[in-house]
C-alpha cells in the first residue's frame, strides 16, 4: 500500500536523525571527562571565576541539550516536508 | 531550641495543597475520554506544557537532594541534574515520534500493540513501576523532611 511504504520511509530517515543527533550528544557528554583528564590545562581555566570543566557542566550543557533538540525538530519537520513532496511529485497523476 | 509551629509556611502549604485538589474536582466534569485524561486533547501550546514540566524540577530532589550533594561532595555532583535533562533528550529523540504516531499514550500500550504480546506489556509495566519507586521514594522522604521542619521550628543552633 502507498501510505506503508511511505511511513517506512519517513519512520527510518527520522530514525537515522535521530541516531546521528544521539552520537553528537553522546560526544558531548563523554567529552568532558575524557577532556578533563586529557586537556587539564584548557578545563582549568577561569572564566568569570568558573574553571570551563564547571560552567560547561552547570550552565552550558542545558543550551546545548536545547539546540540538539531544537535541530532535531527543525531537521524531522523538513525531512516530512521533503518526502511529501517528492512522494507527490513521484506519483505524477495518481496520489 | 523548639519554638513552635512555623505559620507562614503552613498556610501556603496548606492552601497550595487545597488548590490542587480543588482545581481537580473543578476540571473532573470536561473529562471525556482516553484523549482528554491523557493529552488534554493535545490542546495544550508547546510553551505551557514546557513549563508544566519545568515546574516538574522544582522538586524536593533538586532543592534538598542536589543542593545537599553538592555541598557534600562538590561540584562533580552536578552531573546528576545535568543527566535528569539529558533523559528527556532521548525520550525527543526516540519515544515520542513512534508513540505518537502508533497513536498509543503510553509505553505499556505501545509495548503490547507494536508487538502484539501482552507479556511484553507486562513487562513495561513492571519497567515503570520500578523506575516509579526509585522516584517517588526520595521524593516522599523530602517532603517529609520539610513538612517536619514547619511543624517544629528550630530558632538557634543550640
Amino acid at each position: 500500500m502507498q501510505s506503508e511504504e511511505y511511513l517506512k520511509i519517513i519512520m527510518g530517515q527520522q530514525l537515522r536523525l535521530s541516531l546521528l543527533l544521539f552520537a553528537v550528544f553522546f560526544l558531548i557528554l563523554f567529552g568532558l571527562p575524557l577532556m578533563n583528564y586529557y586537556l587539564p590545562d584548557i578545563t582549568n581555566f577561569r572564566v568569570w571565576g568558573f574553571t570551563v570543566s564547571w560552567l560547561f557542566l552547570g550552565i552550558m550543557f542545558y543550551p546545548l541539550t536545547w539546540l540538539v533538540a531544537y535541530i532535531y525538530v527543525k531537521c524531522s519537520l523538513n525531512l516530512e516536508q521533503v518526502i511529501t513532496e517528492n512522494t507527490i511529485k513521484g506519483k505524477g497523476g495518481k496520489l | 531550641m523548639m519554638t513552635g509551629v512555623g505559620w507562614i509556611p503552613l498556610i501556603f502549604v496548606t492552601l497550595l495543597v487545597i488548590g490542587t485538589i480543588g482545581l481537580g474536582f473543578y476540571v473532573q466534569r470536561s473529562v471525556r475520554n482516553a484523549d482528554d485524561l491523557y493529552v488534554a486533547s493535545r490542546s495544550v501550546s508547546v510553551p505551557m506544557n514546557s513549563a508544566a514540566i519545568s515546574g516538574e524540577y522544582l522538586s524536593a530532589a533538586s532543592f534538598m537532594g542536589i543542593a545537599g550533594m553538592v555541598m557534600k561532595y562538590g561540584y562533580d555532583v552536578l552531573w546528576y541534574p545535568a543527566l535528569y535533562a539529558a533523559g528527556y533528550l532521548f525520550l525527543l529523540l526516540f519515544i515520542a515520534s513512534p508513540l505518537r504516531r502508533f497513536g498509543a499514550y503510553t509505553i505499556p500500550d505501545f509495548a503490547e500493540g507494536r508487538f502484539s504480546s501482552p507479556l511484553f506489556r507486562k513487562i513495561a509495566v513492571i519497567f515503570v513501576l520500578v523506575i516509579g519507586l526509585f522516584y517517588t521514594m526520595p521524593q516522599m522522604k523530602g517532603a517529609g523532611v520539610a513538612l517536619v521542619n514547619i511543624s517544629i521550628r528550630h530558632i538557634g543552633w543550640g
